[in-house]
């Protein structure tokens, strides 16, 4: 039986290796950076993802994962957890892309009026080594992607970016089991939408 | 394999299954995923549901990702920026000798902020014989009347055609003399400064005198690695319409430490371990 303040076999797994690998003591400011610097070299661009799939233009998106690291800066100098980080990194995100969309009447709009097909992000000239019918199959399943709940959406978008059910869970701050559902739910939508191809 | 495990697994089952969480259920899982071939199929279809979907998300948006270099020296200077206050100056007084120790600590600071102020004072009275002070933070700011920073006729979409670290205009060696002459910095010690644009080439910033000035670089918080990051925030904001030129221009030009703090350092939200907005 898990007692308070002991880590689970699965949030350590859930532990980021460079952080887990290091002792508990205290720890200075230069070294703390230099893990903080490390996982921004690692996290920014599923953050830049992430916060953009939810309508977030990239420089405010830029803007959120700076701020997302200058959190964790002011969390590990504090002490405080380092348990499940990156569901800790994914929850400051997923918070502030929340707050940075409410905040931008104009983007709302957009992200409303792109109920339909198209990315805003993806380039609408099709590349020259992808298949049309591949290019369509993605724009297909972010179409059914948007169309869904927030909720559902963060599940799996972060589960995309590889986060596993825990980390989910606390960057979501619901539980296991809720996750669970959300992404059953959503994946069962986006295969029957895809016809079956996934 | 028992009885149970003949059950074809839920879609629950199998989304969980793929993410390997350990549990009861998910030996009987990978038991049964063993031996059905259908249940292989609907989970390989989950996995590849995922795996399309990561891949989507980065087709689409990896390519027009900015480059990290200029982010990371945000960062970086962000970060040197947090550190720099480590305590405010009520947390700095420690009472743990009882009041009277801690009144005597009061007395000691005010006398020594007192002795301070007259040297400042003083110090300040010789300002023009000698433009770069000699205190750890001196000359993070340039004196105004040698360098009030210039700018050229430019226009947005000219600025706007590079990244901001790429505009880079290298300072010409007698321009870099005729700085450290105006401000009085003997050849001796010029290494410890370099000759920066007030207002950088990327806002439109001239290579004109009155634009450039010794920014030292000895300073541990307000150096040429802030100031950079300074630029950099504002030519974003500039080329994205949430900043008119003239004012970064005018603020950075003004006070670069107070524009730095306007534009770049976060406010001290409340964000980490929060609910969710």
């Amino acid at each position: 039986m898990e007692r308070p303040g002991q880590t689970s076999p699965a949030e350590l797994a859930c532990d980021l290796p460079l952080l887990a690998s290091l002792p508990e003591a205290r720890r200075g400011a230069g070294e703390i950076e230099t893990e903080v610097m490390t996982l921004f070299e690692q996290y920014r661009a599923p953050l830049l993802r992430y916060a953009a799939a939810f309508g977030v233009p990239v420089p405010d998106a830029e803007e959120i994962v700076q701020e997302v690291f200058l959190s964790l800066y002011r969390h590990l100098r504090l002490g405080r957890s380092r348990r499940n980080l990156r569901g800790w990194i994914f929850r400051v995100a997923h918070n502030l892309t929340l707050r940075q969309r409410h905040a931008n009447k104009r983007l709302q709009e957009l992200v409303d009026r792109d109920s339909g097909i198209a990315d805003l992000h993806i380039d609408p000239s099709p590349g020259p080594e992808e298949s049309c019918a591949d290019r369509q199959r993605q724009q297909r399943l972010l179409a059914v992607v948007r169309s869904l709940p927030d909720r559902e959406q963060s599940c799996l978008r972060m589960r995309a970016e590889g986060l596993r059910y825990r980390e989910i869970a606390k960057a979501l701050g619901i539980s296991l089991g809720s996750v669970s559902m959300h992404l059953t739910r959503s994946l069962a939508r986006l295969i029957r939408v895809d016809g079956g191809q996934a | 394999m028992k009885r149970d495990d003949h059950r074809h697994l839920s879609d629950a089952e199998l989304v969980r299954a793929a993410d390997g969480e350990p549990g009861r259920w998910s030996r009987r899982a990978r038991v049964h995923l063993e031996a059905c071939d259908a249940c292989r199929t609907r989970a390989a279809r989950f996995e590849n549901t995922i795996a399309e979907l990561a891949r989507a998300q980065r087709d689409g948006l990896d390519a027009s990702l900015p480059p990290i270099t200029s982010s990371r020296a945000l960062l970086r200077a962000r970060i040197a920026e947090t550190s720099a206050p480590e305590a405010s100056f009520s947390s700095r007084i420690r009472f743990s000798g009882g009041w009277l120790a801690g009144a005597l600590g009061v007395a000691a600071l005010v006398a020594v902020a007192a002795v301070a102020g007259v040297l400042a004072f003083r110090h300040s009275g010789a300002r023009s014989e000698n433009p770069v002070q000699s205190t750890a933070d001196a000359g993070v700011l340039p004196n105004r009347d040698f360098t009030p920073g210039v700018a050229r006729p430019v226009s947005l979409q000219e600025i706007c055609a590079l990244p901001h670290e790429q505009v880079v205009k290298e300072v010409s060696p007698a321009q870099r003399r005729r700085v450290f002459e105006e401000y009085g910095i003997p050849s001796e010690r010029s290494g410890e400064y370099e000759v920066d644009y007030l207002i950088a080439p990327g806002l439109g910033g001239e290579e004109d005198i009155r634009n450039l000035w010794p920014e030292p670089y000895h300073s541990a918080t307000w150096n040429a690695h802030v100031k950079d990051a300074l630029e950099e925030r504002l030519h974003q904001m500039v080329c994205s319409d949430q900043l008119d030129l003239a004012v970064a221009q005018k603020a950075i030009s003004t006070d670069w430490i107070a524009a730095y703090r306007k534009y770049v350092k976060a406010p001290p939200s409340a964000v980490d371990g929060g609910s969710e907005l």
